[in-house]
């Protein structure tokens, strides 16, 4: 009878040991399908969600020793581009108040320098000077997004998180966003983060990608070598979706990828249930192991796969 | 989903950038105005008084002009001592205002310091906030009056400071309810992300931003319902006392006089009670309505 008061806890750990770097005007792409953690991990860098475990460390500071007060300085050299094209835009302010908070954040001006400052972001992002007195709910689904890369350049960061800044826009504007991004980097030295699940775009922008599935990274490499010769049987599966027609080393069953229980426990690979690999294999031991579960291991020139079988 | 608005004859912007009282509904306008007017015949009041532009002093017994019908000179007649009736409703208004206005800011100013608190915090906060309220709660307001009249024979300031205390969960709960919506929002976290002080999310974003109308429309409740908390305790005789005006008072001096065909003695300060209450919900409303246009729309 109590059972049902009882609460049965089992922790699904969101994102489960990654490890990753990134150098200065560097841009890494972080791919994997709906859910699987990569927000979470952009969340994190930024210590908006508490880490159980690890370490965070930029600039050579462990970010997770710091004090309130500490923190904020650094968040002032780390921002994240929501998806949500209205997560940072409070639907009351307008748009001139919305970039005079976000500078003022950490810094003070006079009435003309905020002007001055104002219209150079506007420059920056190609917005034009009339959309100021606007409330954003007035602004198309591009000028949204150019307000909120406006506002998180406005606190002139070094390392930016960008969190599928083009979901929701079309073809046309996804490409404005991209190159007003890669803009940006030039002029301001930015570093970013850029997740996404389009594996073309990420290629597009990024130096290095890395491909996580269920909260842990299964490739990582230069994104040329991800694109054109993937190793784990996940990216393939991925990118062999994108490209219709092209040559595919592996076929895709449809059955396997419906429906598919994330939060079931899987032991070793935790790939191995919807591989391809696996099942042409013959199912071997090894993968479906709760004590061998595949660690990233450099194959290849600076490129690492989590798979007991990559594609060679 | 952008639209042009014309304005006269040109098209000249958008939406938000025409002046808000250009783009407000008449509707609104009128009910904005019709509330102003009520407040502003309070606020007149006072300088009537300090300045002697009073037609008559509402004190001043006049047996020689008892119960007279209004006329030019008595524009809505006198009552049985022969005060003049308009001089005291004028100053009558006095009666609930001032300690109307000081139970509606201790009501704002403890509920939205508890709503913020127990809403943005959560946890034990929140239930340690909100035990208490509902304790307040759970009390009639008119029983905590009556009982604290009966123990301290209190003046009229403190009779409000005590449904001022009464009115603190109703503000709270409703603060609490927005910010915990809000919370939920991503421009909070965005703002976290950006560096934002908590102080400035919760006063900045949530409170000025979000609750405004909230605020609005509780202080115009609340001073609607001051006046009739006052002119019922008036009329019960536990308010202000006579000789000193309120409407409460003269509505139950004037009710004995009424089926004798005086009319005037207790429906004119009715009539004030009901047109100052009506003023006051049509002001929070239309004060509403123009601060939320962009939730109709």
């Amino acid at each position: 009878m109590f059972s049902a008061l009882k609460k049965e806890k089992r922790i699904i750990p969101a994102v489960d040991d990654i490890s990753f770097y990134l150098k200065e005007k560097e841009t890494l792409g972080l791919v994997g399908e709906s859910g699987c953690g990569k927000t979470t991990v952009g969340k994190l860098i930024l210590r908006l969600i508490a880490p159980t475990d690890g370490k965070i460390v930029f600039n050579g500071v462990d970010l997770l020793n710091l004090r309130k007060s500490e923190l904020r300085k650094v968040r002032s050299q780390m921002q994240m581009i929501f998806q949500d094209l209205d997560a940072a835009l409070n639907p009351r302010m307008k748009v001139r108040d919305i970039l005079k908070e976000a500078i003022s954040v950490y810094e003070e001006l006079d009435y003309y320098g905020m002007n001055k400052r104002i219209s150079e972001l506007l420059n920056q992002v190609n917005l034009k000077k009339s959309k100021l007195s606007n409330y954003p709910d007035e602004l198309s689904g591009g000028e949204k997004r150019r307000v909120g890369i406006a506002r998180v350049i406005a606190v002139k960061p070094k390392f930016i998180i960008a969190d599928e800044p083009t979901s929701a826009l079309d073809v046309s504007i996804q490409a404005q966003v991209i190159n007003l991004l890669r803009d940006l980097q030039e002029e301001l030295g930015l570093s970013y983060l850029f997740i996404s699940h389009d594996l073309r775009l990420v290629e597009l922008i990024s130096n290095k990608v890395a491909v996580m599935y269920m909260g842990r990274i299964v490739e990582m490499g230069l994104s040329g070598r991800i694109a054109h010769k993937p190793m784990h049987p996940y990216t393939n599966v991925l990118w062999s979706s994108l490209t219709e027609g092209g040559e595919k080393t592996i076929s895709v069953s449809r059955l396997s990828w419906q429906a598919f229980d994330f939060e079931r426990p899987v032991t070793g690979c935790r790939f191995h249930p919807r591989c391809e690999v696996f099942k042409a294999r013959g199912n071997p031991k090894e993968c479906a192991d709760p004590q061998n579960e595949p660690k990233l291991t450099e194959t290849g020139t600076s490129h690492y796969v989590a798979c007991h079988f990559p594609i060679l | 989903m952008r639209t042009r608005y014309i304005q006269r004859g040109a098209e000249v912007s958008e939406f938000s950038q025409i002046p808000i009282w250009r783009r407000a509904n008449k509707k609104d306008l009128i009910q904005i105005g019709f509330g102003l007017f009520v407040v502003f015949f309070v606020l007149s009041s006072y300088i009537t008084a300090v300045l002697h532009l009073l037609p008559y002093d509402p004190l001043k017994i006049n047996l020689k002009e008892m119960m007279q019908s209004p006329d030019y000179r008595h524009i809505l007649g006198t009552d049985f001592m022969g005060r003049d009736i308009l001089s005291r409703i004028i100053v009558g208004s006095q009666a609930y205002f001032m300690p109307g206005l000081l139970s509606i800011i201790i009501a704002l100013f403890f509920g939205i310091m508890a709503g913020l608190v127990s809403g943005y915090n959560g946890g034990m906060t929140d239930s340690i906030i909100s035990y208490i309220l509902d304790l307040i709660d759970s009390i009639p307001k008119m029983v905590i009056i009556l009982l604290a009249i009966a123990f301290f024979r209190p003046g009229i300031y403190f009779i409000m400071l005590i449904v001022g205390i009464t009115n603190i969960p109703t503000v709270a709960s409703l603060i609490k309810s927005k910010v915990i919506f809000l919370k939920k929002r991503n421009f909070i976290e965005a703002g976290k992300a950006l560096g934002l002080k908590t102080r400035d999310i919760i006063f900045k974003h949530i409170l000025w931003y979000n609750c405004k109308a909230i605020v609005i429309i509780q202080a115009t409740l609340g001073m609607a319902e001051v006046i009739l908390i006052e002119t019922s305790l008036s009329y019960l005789g536990f308010g202000v006392q006579e000789p000193e005006p309120s409407w409460g008072n003269m509505v139950a001096a004037g009710k004995d006089y009424f089926f004798m065909g005086d009319f005037f003695l207790s429906t004119a300060p009715a009539a004030a009670i009901l047109i100052s209450i009506l003023g006051f919900y049509l002001l929070g409303d239309g004060l509403n309505n123009l601060l939320e246009w962009r939730r109709k729309r």
